[in-house]
């Protein structure tokens, strides 16, 4: 069974920017769970968001739609979103896709904070 | 995962918002091909084109309300009877029943007479019993005029009706039959139905080649629309999630080219098996000019019906958009604009769009976010790869879209070019093992000098020896080319195209 786990911690609660660790596979079968817990950081008004890949093994085009889905709803709501070191893979798929040019992409927390910081 | 009720409804929502996408484009795109191509018969045209337009707007407006069939048959069939200046008409669709195959009028609308000998003594004088006996007809493949019509799959246009021997004497007595004409609504080589109207409403006017040409323009956007919305009845009736799968990928396998195009001095060689989990290839061959040949090859993001509906879109608009046009990359700058007007923010399209130089012998080519361009040189040397910059259709508009190039490779000193989607590297084994790009390359530089249609089958071949034939959930598609040399025409082998 392919797994995928996403959890919370805070990078910067005064200036609102969480960091959202990604770990498996986010492809079809783990999106849904990956959309209900970003929405729900979006509910709580959140709208700064670092997600960490270095855990992240595999991205599917449904995954990366995922993300492109979450990243125009942070917009929306005058946030944003990084990623924060992807594996080599995960890179690779992303670079391929073009992602590379859309996104912020950071190889450090402090490097991530600054995005929101500029 | 989502509950089965829950993802249906939600596949449901995006069905509908794709159905409203996918017919407005494939109208509007099949529309603007023909709209170029037949700029000498201007008037004409343009009153077909004001109709399809026009078609295109009360089906979106249908589309919206609800997409059943009744509905949409009952809209068309009014639509084409005011656009053909028709007093009556019907649609009659192709039904299936314990393997019998007829032909049976699903909606009816004005004074129009059953088409088969009606029995003594039965007299229609209300409207609705003339419709209820219509509708009652089944009608046989080759049988009267709608019959001919389904089985030659051509128009029939009688300019007298008294003089056609293939109207029963009847019909005449209950409606006085004028003029008429019919027209098979098809896709492809596909019949749905066949789609009839009577009499001018201008008393003693025939039917005209013109009106011929407008109602085959209808019938080709009805024919699609009515498809859709077919496949769509189905699902709300099976609700399982597997036939709507399957019911995709038979959608997308009819969307794929029914042959190979013909490119003189060139071996052309493509295949695209269908997954039935992830589904979203396709690859296409469009007719640029004289000399040169679009090829296209993507993967739409989306799976199920959605992916399909999109697909057809992106196939719609590029079909419209690439004749005349020597950029690939202004092609995809176009495209782009109209995927990211029309899609959800998460859906994408990968693809990329090359142009084949059939006198000049090279490849110019533009790579929306797919994978690279692969040449094979000769004396089995290292596969090279391109891979000009360019983001995926449908995520980013404008400028930041605006960084794609055209790439032109010289095809004179390599084996081969191959096109090809990750489903390819992708492909899995049983221990999740991915074939990987490395054994990839090595078949292209060991296979890359048997052909164009010997390299897929040498490669295919490869895949399922590392899977050992397990089911895999991406798509795998492949396009080859390569110039015939001289010395070897008479050991290349024929243009070919496989579907898994």
């Amino acid at each position: 069974m392919k797994t995928f786990e996403v959890e919370n911690r805070a990078l910067d609660s005064a200036a609102g920017v969480v960091v959202v660790g990604l770990s498996g596979y986010l492809d079809a079968h783990t999106v849904a769970d990956f959309d209900k817990h970003t929405d729900d950081l979006l509910g709580a008004g959140t709208n700064k968001i670092v997600l960490d890949l270095q855990g992240l093994s595999y991205i599917s085009s449904a995954g990366i739609g995922a993300l492109m889905g979450l990243s125009q709803r942070l917009k929306k709501h005058g946030g944003d979103l990084v990623l924060l070191q992807p594996t080599a893979k995960v890179y690779k798929i992303l670079d391929l896709l073009g992602f590379t040019r859309i996104f912020h992409l950071c190889t450090s927390e402090d490097e991530a904070r600054a995005v929101f910081q500029s | 995962m989502l509950p089965v009720p829950l993802q249906f409804l939600l596949f449901w929502h995006i069905a509908v918002f794709l159905v409203l996408g996918a017919v407005s484009w494939i109208v509007i795109s099949i529309l603007r091909a023909r709209i170029r191509a037949l700029q000498v018969q201007v008037i004409t045209h343009e009153k077909e084109r004001e109709s399809v337009l026009l078609f295109l707007h009360r089906m979106g407006e249908m589309v919206t309300r609800e997409a059943d069939l009744e509905t949409t048959l009952e809209i068309i069939t009014e639509f084409i009877i005011e656009e053909t200046k028709a007093s009556a008409g019907a649609i009659y669709l192709m039904e299936e029943d314990k393997g019998d195959r007829h032909l049976r009028a699903r909606v009816v609308r004005g004074l129009f007479p059953p088409l088969q000998p009606v029995g003594s003594g039965y007299v229609l004088t209300k409207r609705r019993y003339l419709h209820d006996k219509v509708r009652a007809e089944r009608i046989a493949l080759g049988e009267g005029v709608v019959g001919t019509v389904a089985q030659t799959g051509e128009g029939l246009l009688i300019a007298d009706a008294k003089q056609e021997p293939r109207i029963p004497k009847e019909a005449h007595e209950l409606v006085p039959l004028e003029t008429m004409m019919l027209m098979p609504l098809k896709i492809r080589d596909r019949l749905v139905g066949v789609s009839a109207v009577v009499n001018k409403r201008a008393q003693g006017q025939a039917f005209t080649e013109q009106d011929m040409g407008l109602l085959a323009a209808l019938a080709d956007q009805a024919a699609v629309t009515v498809n859709i919305v077919q496949l769509y009845d189905e699902l709300s009736e099976k609700q399982r999630i597997e036939s709507e799968l399957k019911i995709a990928m038979d959608f997308q396998r009819l969307l794929l080219p029914a042959e190979m195009p013909e490119a003189e001095g060139f071996e052309i060689a493509a295949y695209c098996t269908p997954a039935l989990e992830m589904g979203g290839d396709y690859y296409d061959f469009i007719r640029v000019d004289d000399r040169h040949l679009g090829i296209v090859i993507a993967d739409v993001s989306g799976k199920g019906i959605p992916g399909a509906l999109i697909m057809a879109m992106v196939r719609s608009a590029l079909r419209a958009e690439a004749p005349g046009r020597l950029q690939p990359a202004e092609v995809l700058r176009i495209i782009n604009q109209r995927v990211y007007e029309d899609t959800r923010e998460n859906v994408f399209i990968t693809m990329t769009y090359a142009i084949l130089d059939l006198a000049a012998n090279t490849l110019r080519f533009a790579r929306a976010g797919h994978e690279p361009l692969i040449t094979c040189p000769r004396e089995n040397a290292r596969p090279v790869l391109y891979t000009p910059e360019g983001i995926a259709l449908g995520l980013v508009e404008g400028e930041v879209f605006d960084v794609i190039e055209d790439l032109t490779v010289d095809l004179s000193d390599v084996d081969l070019a191959v096109l090809y989607t990750d489903g390819v590297i992708e492909a899995m084994n049983e221990r999740g093992e991915e074939y990987g790009q490395e054994r990839f390359f090595g078949v292209l530089q060991t296979a890359a000098a048997e052909g164009a249609s010997a390299l897929i089958q040498t490669l295919l071949a490869d895949i399922t020896d590392f899977t050992r034939g397990i089911p895999q959930h991406d798509d795998i598609t492949l396009v080859t080319l390569r110039r015939r040399r001289s010395a070897r025409v008479l050991e290349a082998p024929v243009l070919e195209r496989q579907t898994g």
